[in-house]
């Protein structure tokens, strides 16, 4: 398929990873088209259907999104395209070990910046599916981390902040998939910028990446 | 107006002339990882492999439908050739020269190695133009790309050394230019020899680091000799805010400069006064990067409503641009025209 087919027939391309490190380094892309996404790769190498099936079924797996009869695609349960956190939880797919397997139960994750422990707890109030972040363990001001992670789930998952221990996704529903996916970069959003700077600057050619500036 | 051959849109465009549609071609690079597995030409490989290079250059014209084919993807070809420290990094990422390690001290040391035209990362583009004449004919038009003195000064003698040698020895610096200027010279001659229709030479003079008095003062008269001595078209580039030299690039008598997006395209329409044609301006780490559709159109548009007379990238895309918004350069010319009642 040439480049004109794959927009016309998968639609937008909401995310692309350069180079996937469990097959042979190739580019993966994922697609929007009327609420199908699709997993696409212009590599023609043996076995790259198979591997966009296996990145397929990850992203079932660990988003909670369906696997729909048809090679390479999926269909997103309603309320669940929000495009940040679909495009954490693909990059995640393409580049976990494949015989990682989803965690299950509480909604945990240690603090990276001190010895707390994250709990995340949903529930319904007021027709809002309200994610409440609490912490267990040292630290002087529990809630200024607390309130970090909120923070970081505003940013990563679009979410919306309730209170200060407190967020919801914008359509007001659960979503323990994405908030499993994402709390490792909510804990700590100023290395992920850096790690997402980091990444948008590889492959650019610029006066900086040149080395031809100041700065 | 006649339909025209992709050569002749481009070659008239250069010299500011009417043009059945404003064409469409990066003189820098549209090489993204996409393409690379497309045709199986990854980088670095696609640097140092002459079949490779054409193959990535060619979905230039397979898979974009843009107006010319640019084989010399980075800016290190030469240095490598001249013996300059490289890192040629993997797939997504650009090869560099290790400037912080330089290889010359001053213009005495400037030598052109004898083999030079024959080093393999030299041949690989001589070769790749060979290889992209046969394969598209006479009316798709090939831009080849030899580096600016300036530019390979920062190669060899880093970038610190080289400006603050500009300030302490002027003469020596001018020196130091006169002499790299032979591998300008050489390796354009070579790519012509070889097909190339156009040469692009990029020279980075940039706004970052230098004034547009230093640019009067160590390249005008430099490129000035370029547009006279290559016998083909020539369209400098320089990376960056550029305004400020753009009228001594215009009275230079080069054909073409390709401009960055931090000069708007009427500004720098005005700068240069109709006496050169414009190449670009879509802002690629923003906009063809990480934005829609729909915002490349409209860059597209503000470059079609000043008059800029080559659409294109700023400059080399990043490898991690996504297809369809190169698709939408051109599809933005074809709703331009559309909205302007021209023909197509």
């Amino acid at each position: 398929m040439n480049v004109s087919e794959v927009s016309k027939k998968f639609g937008k391309c909401l995310e692309l990873v350069s180079m996937d490190p469990n097959f042979h380094d190739i580019s993966v892309g994922l697609f929007l088209k009327n609420d199908i996404l699709t997993i696409w790769s212009y590599s023609k190498k043996e076995g790259v259907n198979k591997r966009l099936n296996i990145i397929r079924d990850k992203m079932v797996q660990f988003g909670g999104l369906n696997k729909i009869e048809e090679d390479f695609k999926l269909s997103i349960p309603k309320g669940s395209l929000i495009p940040r956190p679909l495009k954490f939880l693909f990059v995640k797919s393409v580049e976990m070990n494949p015989s990682l397997k989803p965690e299950t139960g509480e909604l945990t994750s240690k603090d990276n910046k001190s010895k707390l422990l994250f709990h995340i707890s949903g529930s319904f109030e007021n027709d809002k599916y309200i994610y409440r972040v609490s912490a267990t363990g040292e630290h002087d001001k529990p809630n200024l981390r607390i309130r970090a992670v909120v923070g970081g789930f505003v940013k990563y998952g679009e979410c919306i902040k309730n209170d200060t221990e407190s967020f919801y996704f914008p359509d007001k529903n659960p979503h323990d998939q994405y908030v499993r996916v994402l709390l490792p970069y909510a804990r700590n959003v100023s290395a992920v910028e850096n790690m997402l700077n980091a990444s948008e600057q590889a492959g650019q050619m610029t006066t900086q990446s040149l080395g031809f500036s100041q700065s | 107006m006649n339909k025209m051959t992709k050569k002749q849109r481009v070659l008239a465009a250069l010299n500011r002339q009417p043009v059945d549609r404003p064409p469409v071609a990066n003189p820098t690079s549209v090489a993204t990882v996409e393409m690379m597995d497309l045709v199986d030409a990854p980088f670095p490989e696609a640097c140092r492999s002459a079949e490779l290079n054409a193959r990535l250059a060619g979905t230039e014209i397979t898979e974009f439908d843009f107006d010319a084919i640019a084989p010399y993807f980075s800016i290190i070809q030469e240095s490598s050739a001249i013996g300059c420290e490289m890192q040629w990094e993997q797939k997504d990422n650009w090869p560099t020269v290790r400037m912080n390690n330089p290889i010359w001290k001053n213009s005495s040391d400037v030598k052109v190695p004898s083999n030079f035209l024959d080093h393999p990362d030299v041949k690989v583009i001589t070769d790749s133009i060979r290889i992209l004449r046969k394969e598209f004919g006479n009316d798709v038009p090939i831009i080849g790309k030899t580096m600016g003195p300036w530019t390979l000064a920062y190669h060899v003698f880093g970038v610190e050394s080289f400006l603050l040698g500009t300030i302490d020895n002027p003469k020596e610096t001018m020196d130091s230019l006169n002499k790299l200027l032979e591998f300008t010279y050489l390796f354009g001659e070579a790519q012509i020899d070889a097909g190339a229709d156009v040469l692009t030479v990029p020279d980075h003079a940039t706004g970052d680091l230098v004034s547009g008095q230093y640019y009067q003062k160590f390249l005008q008269d430099i490129h000035t000799e370029m547009a006279e001595k290559f016998s083909v078209p020539i369209i400098l580039h320089i990376c960056g805010r550029t305004v400020d030299r753009m009228p001594f690039i215009a009275d230079t008598g080069l054909n073409a400069f390709h401009f960055d997006s931090k000069n708007s395209p009427q500004e720098a329409m005005d700068a240069v006064n109709n006496k050169i044609a414009l190449v670009g301006n879509i802002n690629n780490p923003e906009t063809l990067y990480s934005k829609d559709v729909d915002d490349v159109k409209k860059e597209v548009f503000a470059c079609l409503d000043a008059g800029v007379q080559i659409i294109a990238p700023e400059c080399a895309i990043p490898l991690k641009t996504k297809s369809e918004n190169l698709i939408a350069i051109t599809e933005g010319i074809t709703d331009w025209l559309a909205e302007n009642d021209k023909n197509d």
